[in-house]
């Protein structure tokens, strides 16, 4: 399985009477296609939290076999570093920094690799999702979102990671803009065998996924977290 | 890249960081600037005479002759008889005793009347003799030999005549006009109030006020200039006495005996005891400039933190980017921790190159105004210590934001 979860709960430490996550089990096979819709506040961003590591849930939450709570916190980070590629609906990207350099920095956490071999990667990437020459010295504030979340994926991707989440990536896209996006992100999951995870309001995106999750369904909180 | 985030991260808040470093240099320069003016004061003070055993004056305070006979400060409250001289410097005991005599002056630069033997024994620093740049001792009546900063600030040369007035203000209206003096020597600069001083001859001294009597000159009553053959120019009294002893055991009891010399009421100090009296006294006033110049480094430095702290709230979204793609909170902690660093280094940068500008361009005015040789070079093991001692502060001060950043991203709240 991508992902497995057991038994999660988890309440915010200013909070801890409140539950905001409580999930007795779900789990994705490798390489499939997710996607998870559900209300605002319903506990989204604290469930991709829980997935990759940045918080600490009790139960079991396990991503391509290794369980993270049976990790420390660096060992956590350098899991999520190697093996989890993430792009946001909006400030993906460091915005004083051009578009090798953010891709740079995922890279130096995750695979530490350096030098020119690694700058011709990222070209290449960048190439490959149509970010022209021209705009890879940009800082990243002077690229339209379209071009940050083009960005942002080829930084998503640099450590050839095992599982690829997107949290609202189409939020900020007009209609045009969003299907060059879909397209482009499912072709390079598809190219490169990654198991996508797509958080998103947006029902009329289910239609390309293989499976449509409502968060409702799998986290059990009685009321709105 | 570590760097490379650090210094963009900066660079894009140029404006609070500008300000944040002003503050840092603001007060480097005044920390850097106080010790180091402190440091070359002392020195300035401790290196004005060296080699001398005991100097010797009427009763009066011992940092007020160290003043009146060393830097040329303040007046003496009482001559020396000459007899008292004549016996104190014939003691068996004595090597060599250098009269001084002070009252008179000229454009503002006091004058010295004192013996030859005043350039073989007097010394400066780590016991150096005075030396000549130019010409010779006095050896006539109505030479002088000037102090390397007279000579370079009045532009006299070898050769130039030049008119002493009677007191010590800097401008006076009772010149010894009739009898000019003749530049027959300069000496090289030696860092103390030597360099401000012109020296004559006892017996010149005495010359220029043969027809005077209490401070004015008694109309009709002087000889002609060139007939001094039959005059009597030993003075009557002097300022103060400058003693090397044959036996430095002997200080103390040698010490003792002039205090309680039968003749007159005198004093005899020790130079170093007296110097270190004189700092002491300003010790004071030292530790007070060291204690503010401090607290104004200590509040550029929370300045620093605080733009910091402010920072990592505007950064919130960049942060929780950063663990996002795996950086660890140490790396957080680190990153704040280098951004400190470098406005602090180049506060203390800017600070050091402002300082020594400064020293540089108010060189003239500090040894003409009070007499100070400051160097313009600031970086001595003192000041280096400090510098670190700032590095370290700022650590210490920078690891609130950074522990904030650390502690946020630990709980995964950002």
């Amino acid at each position: 399985m991508a992902i497995d979860l057991k038994d999660v709960q988890y309440s915010y430490p200013s909070n801890p009477g409140k539950m905001v996550l409580n999930i007795p089990s779900w789990s994705v096979p490798e390489g499939e296609k997710t996607f998870l819709y559900g209300p605002s506040g319903g506990g989204k961003s604290t469930l991709l939290n829980a997935l990759s590591g940045l918080i600490k849930t009790t139960g079991n939450v396990t991503i391509f076999g290794q369980q993270l709570n049976g990790l420390s916190a660096k060992q956590r980070d350098r899991f999520r570093a190697k093996n989890i590629g993430f792009v946001f609906q909006q400030f993906n990207l460091i915005s004083y920094l051009d578009a090798i350099d953010n891709i740079k920095l995922a890279s130096a956490f995750g695979s530490g690799r350096r030098g020119e071999i690694l700058e011709e990667e990222i070209k290449n990437l960048l190439s490959e999702l149509n970010i022209s020459a021209d705009e890879w010295h940009e800082p990243a504030r002077n690229l339209s979102i379209g071009q940050q979340q083009r960005i942002a994926i080829a930084r998503s991707l640099i450590n050839k990671p095992q599982l690829l989440i997107a949290d609202e990536p189409t939020s900020s896209l007009d209609h045009a803009n969003r299907d060059i996006f879909m397209s482009l992100l499912l072709n390079i999951v598809e190219e490169h065998k990654i198991t996508l995870l797509l958080v998103s309001h947006d029902m009329s995106l289910s239609a390309h996924f293989s499976s449509t999750v409502s968060l409702n369904e799998i986290n059990r909180i009685e009321e709105g977290g | 890249m570590f760097i490379r985030l650090a210094v963009k991260s900066l660079l894009d808040r140029k404006g609070s960081v500008i300000v944040s470093l002003l503050a840092m240099s603001v007060s480097i320069f005044v920390l850097l600037g106080v010790e180091h003016i402190r440091h070359q004061t002392k020195e300035n003070f401790s290196n004005t005479v060296s080699g001398v055993d005991l100097i010797v004056g009427g009763r009066t305070g011992s940092v007020n002759l160290l003043l009146y006979s060393v830097f040329r400060v303040g007046n003496p409250t009482n001559n020396i008889r000459w007899e008292s001289y004549e016996k104190i410097a014939s003691s068996r005991k004595v090597d060599w005793a250098i009269p001084i005599s002070l009252g008179d002056s000229h454009k503002g630069y006091r004058v010295l009347g004192t013996s030859t033997d005043y350039f073989k024994y007097f010394s400066y620093g780590e016991k150096r003799l005075l030396e000549f740049r130019d010409g010779r001792p006095f050896r006539d009546l109505f030479d002088v030999v000037l102090g390397a900063e007279v000579a370079r600030k009045l532009n006299y040369q070898l050769g130039d005549r030049l008119v002493l007035a009677h007191g010590v203000a800097a401008t006076s209206f009772s010149l010894h006009d009739d009898r000019p003096f003749e530049v027959v020597g300069i000496l090289n600069p030696t860092g103390t109030p030597v360099d401000q001083t012109l020296h004559v001859s006892l017996a010149g001294i005495e010359a220029i006020h043969i027809d005077w009597q209490h401070g004015v000159r008694v109309p009709g009553s002087a000889p002609p200039v060139d007939n001094f053959d039959d005059v009597d120019l030993q003075p009557k009294s002097i300022t103060a006495l400058m003693l090397g002893l044959k036996e430095k055991m002997a200080t103390f009891r040698f010490q003792r005996g002039v205090n309680n010399f039968k003749g007159e009421p005198l004093m005899a100090i020790l130079p170093g005891v007296a110097l270190s009296e004189l700092w002491q006294m300003m010790g004071v006033l030292e530790k007070t400039l060291l204690l503010v110049s401090g607290l104004v480094f200590l509040a550029a430095c929370l300045g620093v933190s605080a733009m910091l702290l402010a920072s990592i709230r505007e950064r919130r979204r960049e942060i929780h980017l950063l663990r996002v793609i795996g950086a660890p909170p140490r790396f957080l902690f680190f990153l704040i921790e280098l951004e400190a660093f470098f406005i602090t280094f180049f506060g203390v940068l800017v600070g050091s190159v402002l300082l020594m500008s400064c020293l540089l361009l108010s060189r003239d005015y500090v040894i003409e105004r009070f007499g100070l040789h400051i160097s313009s070079s600031i970086f001595t093991y003192n000041s280096i210590y400090m510098i670190l001692m700032v590095f370290l502060a700022s650590f210490f001060v920078a690891a609130i934001p950074s522990c904030v950043s650390y502690l946020r991203a630990r709980k995964g709240l950002d």
